[in-house]
């Protein structure tokens, strides 16, 4: 595959390893350079009396650098791989060296591993598992006793108190919760505190919140009377999360050709989550990876799936009514995307969003792909995507002058994420290329 | 059956300060009650979202751009220009793009409009770079209104003073009689300052045909007015008012075999010098009658008298006036010729006599075409560095190779003012001399300076794959 410069600064960890990646991507740096079907490697001269040894496997992505920087990828990575993206002419043809050789021997082999279910003692483990599980469900139990006299208490008193009350308020239930190992339920309560500085409706959405996350206490008193996939979904929710390897070894698997088409990242709780959705050329399925890093870690994020691009591989779904969540089982090489595949209209991307929601009333941030929409104001100075049968949805208004731009008034693709109220858009589809919209990287 | 906005109402207001309004099903605290149809109401409003109806038409259509885009690397650039707050590199980033004949991607417009919005003087760039797509997104932003270039003959009618000027610039560039005529017309109605101001549009374009209105405004009751176009006039060699200087001049300054230079300023300033624009009141601290002889000079084509003039006029008495006039005359009259011969001269003088200022450097640079003012610049650094960086900075094209690598020759950085210019219009090629007398010398601002000049060099190589 050959990537493009601004699929490659994308890797990059931040704005300054970007910069010293592109210092490095002229051929004057490098002491030796080649290339393979498959990878491209280089000797760079730094500061040490050694040059730095840096090859890049160029199926993925994947890096190595025998450099000691802490960043990943490291500058001399970025720099080899922009190189080749520019002037991949300009890198002989050869045999990767031995330094390489091996490194790339090890990856394909794990790359066979990993989609083979990992060799451990199933009846011990399960033992143990099961044990852990009962324990978490008891403290998840009461949690949910505290949430609900919590809720009723707000609900006593009226929203005319929200605005006044201090941020400990919400941060105090929100703790509570991570402790009751439900992150879940924590992460709707720090949505809802910052509710009633938005916008005058707020009563309006907090409402819907509150109802929403009521019938999640209720879903939980009857979990065992649930139908299995949406229990699962109810666990999910509150922040039960299986074990990938699970995933992998259990979940259902879908093959398709999976265009990386959105890519977004949010704080939460200390926690950077990255959310990466994948949508089927083949099925119109549409998949959400998830990822997490500390704060404090540079880096951190897996982000060798990169936008714009499609890989031919398998995905293993997550348990749970939604069947959005997914890892990557198996994969090929990535390519450029070569199509974009979206709902033709609003009714039909809408009447996807109920189904979704038939399946389970907690949707979550519901993916929504739209094949052919103009962008254009609204009337209240807001924008809206509007489809070929004159329906239009409202976006978020960030993006809205970049996705005019890419449109040139001409209808263009669009994926974002759904909230039931506004598209939050992550990406545009114009003249087959894929633009990234919104300000996270 | 309970309805949203009741439910709205009474979650308002606080299960504990109102009842909860009545439904079918009264099981139950009123909270848990309110609780149990907001969760039923939410879901289903969710699902049954549909959209509202749009009014209007969509945006048009834009029109095809027949540019390419620029390479990815060289648009990775931009964004990175953009994003970083008062680039210094985003003006020459500009200039390169639109000299490659390419536009920017159109993702990259919205940040480009955006940022050149505080930034007039690169707005003429950046919407080269933006191209079709670029003119079009702006029409459908009040805020990039700028874009339309506000200089149509309307805006010659209103609006504010310099957008009225500007307005009639751009008539004279396009058709210099209809912008004549178009200010004749409003002639009368307008107050003094505002003809002044008006008037020296004539400057573009400015031609034979300008004169008899040049001429009738001569006898203006507004004085800023009869000097502007006395100034219009003296820049027209055949004009009458330049016949009339020449005939008041030729006694003044007579060149003889030798050559000898005889000079007799004149004895008194006459009312018709002063309606030709001669200012009677000399400047402080110079002689009424050198006052005089420079101003008639500066009025007449400098090639009235052979160069070999420059010589004795330097080493005589009369040497302020006579040069600062041929400076002035040289600019007016466009003669390179003159303009090379003085500024020899002058970098060759000695410090006192430089220190006196009677040459206005950087217009008589501009008169000369690039190669020669090159040549000419690379000659002073060779000659004297100090001299020579005095006039770098007055070369505010993109320098070329030769005088780069002259002034990686010279000392870089000792002058503050030649650096500031190299670092934006120095070419880049020369950055490997540079970092090696970095090395060599142990100069950190050398060093500095080739890692700039690759940045810059970098910058084009993406243009240009």
């Amino acid at each position: 595959m050959r990537w493009t410069v601004d699929q490659v600064l994308s890797l990059a960890p931040n704005a300054s390893a970007a910069k010293a990646g592109r210092g490095l991507a002229t051929l004057g740096k490098w002491a030796s350079l080649g290339q393979s079907d498959v990878a491209v490697w280089g000797e760079c001269q730094g500061s040490a009396a050694e040059p730095y040894r840096a090859g890049v496997d160029l199926t993925e992505p994947a890096f190595r650098c025998s450099c000691p920087s802490r960043q990943f990828p490291c500058k001399h990575s970025l720099g080899l791989l922009l190189l080749f993206a520019l002037h991949a002419e300009a890198v002989p043809a050869g045999a990767p060296p031995a330094w390489l050789e091996d490194w790339l021997a090890g990856r394909a082999q794990r790359a066979v591993r990993a989609a083979a279910p990992p060799a451990t003692d199933p009846a011990r483990l399960q033992e143990a598992s099961a044990r852990r599980a009962e324990q978490r469900l008891a403290r998840i139990g009461e949690g949910i006793d505290e949430i609900e006299r919590w809720l009723a208490d707000l609900v006593r008193a009226g929203f005319r108190e929200l605005p006044a009350r201090p941020v400990r308020y919400w941060e105090h239930a929100a703790a509570r919760m991570v402790d009751a190992q439900a992150p879940g339920i924590a992460r709707q309560l720090r949505e809802m505190a910052v509710l009633p500085y938005g916008s005058t409706d707020w009563p309006d959405r907090m409402l819907a919140r509150l109802g929403r996350l009521h019938l999640l206490v209720q879903a939980w008193r009857r979990l065992d009377s649930l139908p299995p996939e949406l229990r699962q979904q109810v666990l999910a929710e509150i922040g039960v999360a299986e074990p990938a390897e699970s995933v992998l070894a259990e979940g259902r698997r879908q093959a398709d050709d999976w265009l990386v088409v959105g890519r977004l990242v949010a704080i939460e709780d200390r926690l950077r989550v990255q959310r990466t959705w994948l949508y089927g050329l083949e099925s119109g399925r549409p998949a959400l990876l998830l990822d997490h890093a500390h704060v404090s870690q540079v880096g951190g994020l897996d982000r060798s799936l990169v936008l714009g691009t499609a890989f031919r591989g398998e995905l293993a779904f997550y348990p749970g009514a939604l069947r959005l969540r997914a890892v990557v089982a198996a994969r090929d090489g990535a390519r450029p995307m070569p199509a974009f595949r979206g709902d033709p209209s609003l009714a039909a991307a809408l009447g996807a969003f109920a189904d979704l929601l038939s399946r389970s009333p907690f949707p979550g941030p519901a993916p929504m792909a739209l094949s052919a929409v103009v962008p254009c104001r609204s009337d209240d100075g807001g924008w809206l995507l509007r489809d070929v049968e004159s329906a239009a949805v409202p976006i978020v208004p960030g993006a809205g002058w970049t996705l005019l731009a890419v449109s040139g008034g001409a209808p263009i693709g669009v994926f974002g994420e759904w909230d039931g109220e506004r598209l939050d858009p992550l990406s545009g589809w114009a003249g087959g290329r894929l633009v990234r919209l919104g300000t996270t990287a | 059956v309970i309805v949203w906005t009741d439910l709205l109402a009474a979650a308002i207001a606080g299960t504990g300060h109102v009842p909860l309004p009545a439904s079918g099903d009264d099981a139950g605290s009123p909270e848990q009650r309110l609780l149990d149809a907001a969760a039923r109401l939410a879901v289903r409003r969710l699902a049954g979202w549909r959209p509202p109806p749009v009014a209007g038409s969509p945006p048009p259509l834009c029109p095809p751009e027949p540019a390419p885009h620029v390479p990815p690397a060289a648009a990775a650039r931009l964004a990175d220009l953009l994003r970083a707050r008062h680039s210094e590199r985003l003006p020459e980033w500009l200039d390169l793009a639109g000299a490659s004949g390419r536009v920017v991607p159109p993702e990259l417009l919205p940040e480009l409009l955006e940022a050149v919005r505080a930034r007039p003087d690169l707005r003429p760039g950046a919407l080269r770079v933006g191209g079709v797509r670029g003119r079009w997104l702006a029409a459908a932003n009040p805020d990039w209104a700028f874009a339309d270039g506000a200089t149509g003959p309307q805006h010659l009618d209103e609006g504010e003073l310099p957008q009225r000027a500007a307005a009639l610039h751009a008539m004279r560039s396009a058709d210099p009689d209809a912008g004549r005529e178009r200010l004749e017309e409003r002639w009368a109605g307008e107050p003094g300052r505002h003809r002044a101001l008006l008037l020296q549009a004539l400057r573009t374009s400015l031609a034979p045909a300008d004169e008899p209105f040049l001429e009738r405004c001569l006898a203006d009751p507004a004085s800023q007015v009869r000097a502007v176009a006395a100034d219009l006039l003296a820049r027209l060699p055949e004009s009458a008012l330049v016949a009339r200087m020449l005939a008041r001049a030729a006694p003044l300054v007579v060149v003889g075999e030798g050559p000898v230079l005889t000079v007799a300023p004149p004895a008194t300033c006459t009312p018709e010098m002063i309606a030709d624009g001669v200012e009677p009141e000399p400047l402080a601290g110079v002689g009424r009658r050198a006052w005089w002889l420079s101003q008639v000079i500066e009025r007449v084509p400098p090639s009235t008298w052979p160069l070999a003039a420059i010589g004795p006029a330097l080493a005589g008495d009369w040497s302020w006036p006579l040069l600062r006039g041929w400076s002035l005359a040289a600019e007016r009259f466009r003669d390179p010729d003159w303009a090379e011969a003085l500024l020899e001269a002058w970098t060759a003088a000695d410090a006192r006599q430089r220190w006196r200022r009677w040459v206005d450097i950087h217009l008589l640079l501009r008169v000369l075409p690039v190669p020669v003012r090159e040549a000419l610049v690379v000659r002073a650094l060779d000659r004297a560095p100090d001299v020579g960086c005095e006039l770098l900075g007055w070369c505010r094209e993109p320098w070329g190779l030769e005088l780069s690598r002259a002034y990686a020759r010279i000392a870089p950085g000792s002058d503050p003012g030649a650096l500031m210019a190299a670092y934006h219009r120095c070419d880049p090629a020369v950055a490997d001399d540079l970092a090696a007398r970095a090395e060599a010398e142990g100069v950190t601002v050398l060093a500095e300076l080739a890692s700039v000049f690759r940045e810059r060099a970098e910058m084009r190589r993406e243009l240009n794959p």
